[in-house]
């Protein structure tokens, strides 16, 4: 009797608070002869349901309140499993099958079609059944098509249509022929451009309002979860298997063997990516724009491809780059597994879930309905990051306000980048609620909340043990935030990117500080730097040559440069001898700018003299600062891309500035100089010329430039590689050469030169310092380098270890 | 016998359970792609139906010389990220064509890729059951999805594209692209294509006599055009400036047939487990060597411990091993999804064949 009441009680509770009180499932008919295996769903104008079917039809009905009484009619048939349809008018669409995009149309008006023109078949197809593509409309009359990869559950044919590569063939999820993993841009005049890369199998692909294009991917190799991506033109999302494809990459040999740091380095990282627990593979994302579907307008829904479940998407904006929160939006065993298409009712009231599973999953497919009932679920509204935690917002008021900080419990952990697939929650951590605080005075605030330890790069597992005033409870009561980047502090100094000819000018405050040039020397640079005080920190030649009072001398310190006298036979310091190699800027992997520190990040190739590529080197830029201060961190990885790369011992490298002509120790009357205005000392007390050859944290140069208190301190991290942990060895000469060099000769107490062996990576950081101090003691270099020293470096996936070349381990089996 | 009705049974009951028995009046008449593996349209009512299809060892030079070579390669094992010395290789196929049928009058293929007719038959059509799979279980033939071509096919493909505007070769003109199609008043395709300057309408229909094709060849313009072929295989019907009519004969007669009967298995090997391994699709959601996936991989399966979502825990025994093959739907390991795999119905021997090859998995 009693265990009956509490049942009876625990039924009630169940629908009261659950997701069916919130919103209505019903299944839409179809006919039992028709498979219906939903490839896509979309609307007419006049409310009519087109409904795209992989074997090949696409089918049309207008479904009325009453469910039942739904028909459907053939509207077009031949189709090789479209999974992507765009409707352009009552009677006109587009589909993206397998080989093409094709525009159907009905001409004489009797509801089916009579022409189907190809737009466009000038990506490949290499006969796998795992290329297939999504569309969605690029706002101009064109489209964006998401060009899944083939699968190595399958084979390719004898005959491709389009380029094949073999090298493409490789791997687990490959692109043997052109574009697959890509985002193709099919703009309205029929051209096709390539518009990002990296993708596996973005089934789904969704535009939103503003015009940032979203899809998420497939669970797989180079996955650490379910990843939700904000597509970022020119971008690689991860997976490697289509850089075969972009000639960015080419001089770099096979993507797939690429070493791991390079990969971690270049990779556009999801906005979210979402735990098994959440998701077992997203079908295509749609944006709530009706403001009938309950409290979520603007929030992205997305299906799960294997499962029975709908998670709702809260992105935002950070740091230049999108991320966000995701909450499961409805979870039951009466929706379809495989979902793989949402689209919105024209009232706005409904949602239309389409499914399919023939080909990975037991069919259990069609069209379900979901209508909003008009009473939001209980769950959280919104979730954004700030500078130490979150803010959250409920959908209803919470009881027990005072208690909040108990009843969040928050972990977090981090997925590994690599070829596995999927990964295990990894480097776990429990984060301490450090305050709570109430952020409006309505009846249902906003909350800060304030979290220990929070770090970019890891995902943030907020779960709530609350109920509502009305006492509602939370379905699957939790939100995963991922948190690639930290919210930046707002700053007086704001640091922005501004492209010019010579490559990107970098302003703080809105006042000039410096220009990353890419286009003057046979390398990048950065040149010239503007002081605190408005001066120029650099010397000017040989990039400009008419400055008056400069020394010629060296013509190879061009601004701040990265290089070294002998790399795998090739000479990237000189600029004018006869192995004099170069360094080429093949991709902006990125900007971010607008708030207290702009950053630059870029991928190079070291050639040599007859163009061969001996390295690759990712590094990145960042600038900030403030009154009295400009400060540019960099980080550098040098990628042993193409065979082991030797870096033989000679003083001259590595990184490198040439300093205003005011700051040098000594004047030179025989070269123009005739007065100078610099001193310099170490972090171990040596002074003036004594600090060439030294060992040390950091090297100071401070005095007057163009009549103005400055100076320059370059400081290397401690973490950075050298023999037995010892300091810096530093090259750094009284005309005003200040230059970190890792691997300057042992006979003058450097580290000697290293091998990198192929398929590895090397790591250093520096912070370069501009001031408006003319003595040591008020720039205060001790406290900054202390500062510097506990920066945390940007942050980095953990990844499986390079598994080595083919060519060397095939070979030993022999 | 007995598997085989409860099979029947079983996917009739999943039917009424889950598809509403609601059929629009007009639907029967339009044409559509149904749960039927072997889709066959009508004169009146054609089929179009675009996937990948068959290569009957089609010349790849000279039929399929706008097409690029695909290679075999090294096996990749992503658990490792390595490469192994096992190969793979590519399998014959079209990708990019269309095929079309008529019921046992005529069916052919027209490419999109090579612009032109590839292949044609009689008596049948293309049976997707390799591509579609059942309706229980869906899923595709591991590495031989290819649809079967089954008939009398009675014409092939022969030497470089036979058109010829204004006396040059389509061939010379560079790779024909592909424009569309439009349906005509027989709901039959006339397609479209562009070599060089001139646009090419291309009409094949259903020829004089049984195992023939009439094609008209329209351009947009007045150009002569001409179709090359030895005398015994066309006759022309008309011709004037920027038209042409042609009847295509026979020349091929291969009889394909689609019913592979299984031969019945004497023991349970390894190797036929494998082979099952591979061509039935469980290599898509387990892996041998521990990876993750969609489903549990199969390294220290047998034997283990295993742990249920409803079901309680037990050892992962012969029985075990063949209910999970058999009715996966009964047992669940924890952290997998329930329902995500179909139930297959195989021959006794055959489960005991998956027994020994997990079992290799130690």
């Amino acid at each position: 009797m009693k265990s009956n009441f509490l049942f009876v009680l625990f039924s009630l509770l169940i629908s009261s608070t659950g997701w069916a009180n919130s919103y209505i499932l019903e299944d839409v008919p179809f006919p039992a002869e028709l498979p219906p295996e939903i490839g896509d769903l979309a609307f007419d104008q006049n409310g009519k349901l087109y409904a795209c079917l992989r074997r090949g039809d696409v089918v049309v009905s207008q479904p009325g309140k009453d469910l039942a009484k739904i028909e459907w009619q053939v509207f077009a048939t031949g189709l090789h499993n479209g999974m992507g349809m765009e409707v352009i008018a009552p009677g006109k669409i587009v589909v993206s099958q397998m080989a093409e995009l094709t525009l159907i149309e009905d001409l004489d008006g009797d509801g089916v079609a009579d022409r189907y023109r190809n737009l466009c078949s000038d990506f490949g197809l290499s006969g796998n059944y795992h290329e297939t593509n999504a569309i969605c409309p690029d706002g101009d009359g064109g489209f964006y098509i998401a060009l899944g990869t083939a699968s190595h559950n399958g084979p390719t044919f004898y005959t491709s249509r389009g380029e094949y590569k073999h090298d493409g063939r490789r791997g687990r999820n490959f692109a043997a022929v052109k574009q697959k993993g890509y985002v193709v841009h099919y703009q309205k005049d029929g051209t096709l451009t390539p518009f990002a890369n990296g993708f596996r199998m973005h089934n789904g692909i969704a535009r939103d309002e503003s015009g940032n294009l979203w899809c998420g991917d497939n669970q797989g190799d180079w996955r650490g979860g379910s990843p939700i991506y904000h597509i970022k033109k020119d971008g690689f999302h991860g997976h490697p298997s289509s850089l075969v494809w972009d000639e960015r990459y080419e001089p770099f040999g096979m993507p797939l063997f690429y070493p791991r740091k390079l990969l971690d380095e270049l990779y556009d990282k999801p906005a979210m990516d979402l735990p098994r627990k959440m998701m077992h593979s997203p079908g295509e994302p749609m944006v709530i724009q009706s403001k009938n579907f309950g409290p979520f307008t603007g929030q992205m829904l997305v299906p799960d491809e294997n499962g029975r479940r709908i998670v709702r998407l809260m992105p935002e904006e950070v740091d230049s780059a999108w991320q966000g929160a995701a909450a499961l939006f409805y979870e039951n065993a009466q929706l379809r597994a495989g979902g793989v298409r949402i689209a919105p009712s024209p009232d706005g009231k409904s949602i239309y879930y389409g499914s399919t599973t023939r080909g990975w999953q037991r069919p259990d497919e069609g069209i379900q309905r979901i209508t909003y009932n008009a009473k939001a679920p209980f769950h959280v509204k919104s979730c954004s990051l700030t500078v130490d935690g979150f803010n959250i917002g409920f959908t209803e008021p919470i009881s027990n306000p005072d208690k909040l900080s108990q009843n969040i419990k928050i972990r977090s952990y981090r997925f590994e980048y690599g070829y596995r697939y999927g990964s295990g929650e990894l480097d776990k951590k429990d984060h301490k609620i450090l305050g709570i605080q109430k952020l409006d005075d309505s009846d249902n605030p906003t909350w800060g909340v304030a979290v220990e330890n929070l770090a970019p790069g890891r995902i943030y597992e907020l779960s709530f043990s609350i109920k509502s005033t009305s006492g509602s409870e939370m379905k699957s009561p939790f939100v995963q935030y991922t948190v690639q980047r930290l919210k930046r502090p707002p700053s007086d100094y704001p640091a922005t990117i501004l492209r010019t000819e010579r490559g990107l000018q970098v302003s703080l405050g809105g006042k000039p500080f410096a220009t990353y040039d890419n286009t003057s020397s046979n390398k990048p640079i950065i040149w010239q730097v503007t002081g605190p005080d408005g001066q120029k920190m650099l010397r000017d030649w040989p990039l400009k040559k008419d400055t008056p009072g400069e020394a010629h001398d060296h013509i190879h310190h061009q601004g701040i440069f990265i290089g070294h006298e002998r790399i795998s036979g090739a000479n990237f310091w000189h600029i004018d001898r006869p192995n004099s190699g170069s360094i080429e800027q093949r991709r902006l992997i990125e900007t971010r700018s607008g708030k207290d520190r702009a950053l630059i990040k870029t991928l190079n190739a070291w050639k040599n003299k007859q163009g061969e590529t001996m390295a690759a080197d990712t590094r990145t830029l960042s600038f900030f600062g403030d009154s009295n201060s400009r400060t540019i961190d960099l980080e550098f990885f040098l990628h042993a891309t193409n065979g082991p790369v030797q870096i033989d011992a000679f003083k001259d490298g590595f990184f490198a500035i040439r300093t205003h002509t005011d700051l040098r120790l000594q004047a030179s009357p025989k070269d123009g100089v005739k007065q100078v205005f610099g001193h310099a000392r170490n972090s171990e007390g040596d002074q003036a010329k004594a600090v060439w050859g030294k060992r040390a944290d950091w090297v100071h140069y401070f005095g007057t430039v163009e009549g103005k208190p400055a100076g320059i301190a370059f400081l290397s991290h401690p973490t950075n590689p050298s023999k037995g942990k010892q300091k810096s060895w530093w090259h750094a000469r009284d005309y005003g050469l200040i230059s970190a060099n890792p691997f300057a000769p042992e006979k003058i107490k450097g580290d000697g030169g290293r091998t990198i062996p192929k398929g590895q990576s090397l790591g250093f950081r520096y912070q370069i310092i501009f001031h408006s101090f003319d003595n040591h003691d008020d720039a205060k270099i001790e406290e900054r380098f202390a500062r510097y020293s506990k920066k945390p470096a940007h942050p980095t996936s953990i990844m499986p270890p390079h598994p080595g070349y083919p060519e060397d381990y095939l070979a030993k089996n022999k | 016998m007995k598997r085989n009705q409860s099979f029947v049974l079983l996917s009739l009951s999943f039917l009424l359970l889950f598809i509403p028995m609601t059929v629009a009046q007009n639907f029967k008449d339009t044409g559509y792609l149904t749960f039927d593996t072997k889709p066959m349209g009508t004169v009146e009512r054609p089929l179009i139906l675009r996937t990948y299809c068959p290569d009957p060892k089609l010349d790849r030079n000279l039929v399929l010389g706008n097409h690029s070579r695909g290679t075999s390669v090294a096996k990749y094992t992503a658990r490792s990220g390595k490469e192994n010395n096992s190969v793979q290789s590519p399998i014959p196929g079209v990708p990019a064509a269309i095929a079309v049928n008529l019921g046992k009058r005529l069916s052919y293929v027209w490419d999109t890729t090579e612009c032109r007719l590839l292949y044609a038959w009689t008596d049948g059509f293309l049976d997707m059951k390799n591509y579609w799979g059942n309706k229980a279980v869906g899923h595709r033939k591991g590495f031989g999805y290819v649809p079967e071509l089954y008939g009398f096919l009675f014409y092939k493909a022969q030497g470089k594209h036979p058109i010829h505007i204004d006396g040059k070769s389509i061939a010379e003109l560079g790779a024909p692209r592909y424009l569309g199609y439009d349906l005509d008043k027989s709901k039959q395709p006339v397609f479209s294509f562009s070599a060089g300057n001139h646009t090419i309408q291309f009409t094949p229909r259903i020829g004089p006599d049984t195992q023939t094709l009439q094609l008209t060849l329209a351009t947009a313009g007045k150009e002569k055009v001409s179709y090359k072929s030895p005398k015994t295989q066309i006759r022309e019907v008309s011709s004037e400036p920027g038209k042409l009519v042609v009847v295509i004969r026979p020349n091929a007669g291969d009889r394909y047939s689609s019913d592979q009967k299984a031969a019945a298995l004497k023991e349970a090997t390894i190797a036929k487990g494998e082979e099952l391994y591979n061509s039935m699709g469980c290599v898509a959601c387990h892996t041998t060597d521990g990876g993750l996936n969609h489903g549990p991989t199969f390294k220290g399966l047998a034997g283990s411990h295993r742990e249920f979502i409803t079901a309680s825990a037990q050892k992962a025994d012969d029985a075990y091993l063949i209910e999970s093959i058999q009715n996966p739907g009964a047992k669940t390991v924890k952290g997998y999804l329930m329902g995500m795999m179909p139930p297959y119905q195989l021959q006794p021997l055959e489960y005991d064949s998956l027994v020994l090859f997990i079992k290799k998995y130690k």
